[in-house]
């Protein structure tokens, strides 16, 4: 018997049977042996999902491999993967089934949620790959939010959910401060940059404390001289502390606007999460 | 040949676990799909209890055990045999996984449907109880000395649960007297001796500022540092007290977990 | 050879029945016991100019810098029992940021100790404190 059998992928399948007074032989062989084209029962893999089998959920798709279709095997997998949050391995099946994952609504919509507080490398992928025009008002609203965090200046917070504008207008205006400035404001006044950058308490506890080494070296000064050590040292504690509140002004600015985008999306995902959230299966 | 069948055992000794892992996972799948295509309650919680049963036969009292365990309603099982053996199993597993309540849970009922008053099941029932409730795991530990007094070195349970150290507030009051008399007494006489002269540095720097009319700076310092130095010897004494009776606990736990270790070895709990 | 085989089988037949006794009654013996296990503070280490350049090996400033925490750590810390409203604490902050960012990692732990009090906790955005009521801070240059 001369089978030519051409692998594609996990499926074997027979391309040519070239030896004719076989093939009824290998038909029978098929009819016993070959388990039959096998269709995934969504319902049970429904179930497993609910239940929270992964072990089980797992063997079920691994065993559906080859009997199924591929394109259905790597959309359920990146189901799986999206489910028991796995980002890059739900990323590779999701581009292996793509168009089938996106007729999925409740999938398509729960992964664009999931993506909005993902680590930045894998959700530009993510939002890169999401077709402009999928017809589904939200994921286009979704996608809108995701857009405005990172153009947050160009982007009008009107356009956004009541619940989020308060959020991204902080987040907008937290962009638009310059850590040069506060810098500036902090060496004119202490802690005044911690102010700028929206750090009201922080501005209190490190006024009154520069205020204070201020006061103590001036003491220290008048009473005991420029030259002598304690001068010295109080001017020096002073001068260290002085420092340190200008540069960490500056850097609090740079901070702030990491934190307000990343608060702003962590609300956003609550939000449609609550509001869109929709069982994965 | 021989070489061959060297090949041949220590490739089936190293592939063993691989291929059973695969069988266990097939295994449990076929369960569940019997279970989810079950119409019958019964039948489905049959269906559950062999996947539990899996589980045990694999030696794997794991949190997804656990969850097989929860799934199960054993007042649908037909027989008491079954019952019984699935609430022992279940006892025992979530004793492993840590599962305080559900292991009481799974052991008072077992106890209710099958009095068992075997050394194994007192054992059990100690074991449980200790962090749930204290009375009822010495009652077990009594119960057991009272079948052979050879089960007297379990009571060292109660020793480990019941150990604190007296008189705290003693050692508090003497570093507030003295900085440092407390932990010195405590047996960190180290620390006792450096809280002591940090405060009397301390004391010492205020005093000088005070002198040299550095008012504001005595007032300044004296706050920030004396202040913080002093409740901070207090602070230390108790967390020293405190950090003396977690030794002394462990070191207990230690010795009893050997005794525990050597009596369970002659008497061992097995799943059944 | 047949011997050996068979010492093989008996060895890890042995092997495999006393296995199934201590997988589950040593762990047994253990899950009681697990409330009490004692581990010590962690002692701190001296910062380290190791995987820094030349210039920063030879700098006398990083050496004061690095004794005066590591005293601190070592006695003063524990003397006054200090509390941090930070995950990372102050010190350990300065330590490590003066080791990834020299004088700029300083300034910056020097930075947190001068806000180091409890209010400041509002001033940050609630994904940024922990269930323990600690601000998350992170290293930044």
């Amino acid at each position: 018997m001369r089978l030519k059998i051409r692998t594609f992928g996990l499926g074997n399948c027979i391309e040519t049977i070239k030896s004719g007074k076989w093939r009824l032989f290998y038909f029978i062989f098929l009819f016993f042996f070959e388990p039959a084209a096998g269709q995934v029962n969504y319902s049970f893999v429904k179930h497993l999902s609910e239940v929270k089998l992964s072990k089980e959920h797992f063997t079920y798709i691994s065993q559906q491999s080859g009997k199924c279709p591929e394109d259905s095997i790597n959309y359920l997998k990146a189901k799986y993967y999206l489910q028991y949050v796995n980002d890059s391995l739900f990323l590779h099946f999701y581009f292996k089934s793509k168009s089938l994952f996106i007729s999925d609504s409740n999938a398509f919509v729960a992964a664009n949620i999931h993506f909005l507080t993902r680590d930045t490398a894998l959700q530009k992928v993510w939002y890169n790959s999401v077709p402009t025009s999928t017809g589904s008002k939200k994921v286009e609203q979704i996608n809108t939010c995701y857009s405005a965090s990172v153009y947050p200046t160009k982007t009008d917070g009107s356009i956004l959910p009541i619940a989020l504008q308060s959020d991204f207008a902080r987040y907008k205006r937290s962009q638009s401060k310059k850590p040069w400035a506060a810098a500036a404001l902090s060496a004119a006044v202490p802690g005044l940059g911690k102010m700028y950058a929206g750090r009201k308490r922080s501005f209190y506890f490190t006024f009154f404390s520069q205020l204070t080494y201020g006061v103590q070296s001036y003491e220290s000064i008048k009473k005991l001289g420029v030259s002598h050590p304690f001068s010295i040292f109080s001017l020096s504690l002073f001068g260290v502390f002085y420092a340190a509140n200008i540069y960490g002004s500056y850097q609090d600015v740079r901070k702030v606007k990491k934190e307000t985008k990343t608060q702003f999306l962590i609300n956003a995902q609550k939000y449609y999460h609550f509001n869109f959230g929709t069982p994965l299966y | 040949m021989l070489k061959n069948i060297i090949i041949l055992i220590s490739a089936l000794l190293c592939t063993e676990k691989v291929f059973s892992q695969n069988e266990f996972s097939q295994h449990l799948l076929m369960l569940e799909e019997k279970a989810f295509l079950c119409t019958s309650d019964t039948l489905r919680n049959d269906f559950y209890l062999q996947k539990f049963d899996l589980y045990v036969q694999h030696n794997k009292p794991t949190n997804e055990a656990m969850l097989e365990a929860r799934r199960i309603d054993y007042h649908l099982f037909r027989d008491t045999a079954s019952m019984i053996r699935f609430l022992w199993n279940a006892s025992v597993t979530s004793q492993l996984t840590n599962s305080v309540n559900p292991a009481a849970h799974y052991y008072s009922s077992y106890q209710e449907i099958n009095p068992d008053s075997s050394v194994e099941a007192y054992l059990l029932g100690s074991l449980i109880y200790m962090d749930f409730d204290s009375a009822v795991a010495r009652s077990f530990v009594n119960r057991l000395v009272i079948k052979d007094k050879s089960f007297a070195c379990v009571s060292c349970l109660q020793e480990v649960a019941n150990y604190s150290r007296k008189h705290k507030g003693l050692y508090l009051i003497s570093s507030a007297l003295v900085p440092g008399l407390g932990s010195a007494l405590n047996g960190n006489v180290l620390k006792g001796t450096t809280s002591l002269l940090i405060n009397s540095l301390a004391v010492y720097a205020v005093y000088v500022l005070i002198q040299s009319n550095l008012y504001f700076n005595a007032f300044f310092w004296g706050g920030a540092f004396l202040t913080k130095f002093y409740i901070g010897n207090i602070k230390l004494t108790g967390s020293l007290f405190d950090q003396k009776e977690e030794r002394k606990k462990n070191k207990l736990a230690t010795n009893c977990e050997l005794m525990l270790s050597g009596v369970l070895k002659q008497h061992p709990i097995f799943y059944r | 050879m047949k011997r050996f085989l068979i010492l093989i089988v008996i060895f890890s037949y042995q092997n495999s029945k006393s296995q199934t006794v201590d997988l589950l009654n040593s762990p047994l013996a253990k899950s009681v016991f697990l409330d009490y296990k004692y581990e010590p503070p962690e002692k701190r280490k001296v910062l380290s100019f190791k995987s820094k350049r030349l210039i920063a090996k030879f700098n006398p400033l990083n050496y004061i810098a690095a004794g005066a925490l590591f005293v601190y750590q070592r006695v003063f810390s524990e003397q006054i029992q200090a509390s941090c409203i930070y995950e990372i604490s102050c010190s350990n902050y300065t330590k490590l940021s003066v080791q990834e960012y020299g004088i700029k990692g300083f300034l910056s732990g020097i930075n947190q100790l001068n806000c180091c009090f409890t209010d400041v906790i509002y001033d940050y955005p609630d994904y940024m404190i922990s269930s323990e009521s600690k601000v998350r801070n992170y290293l930044a240059k």
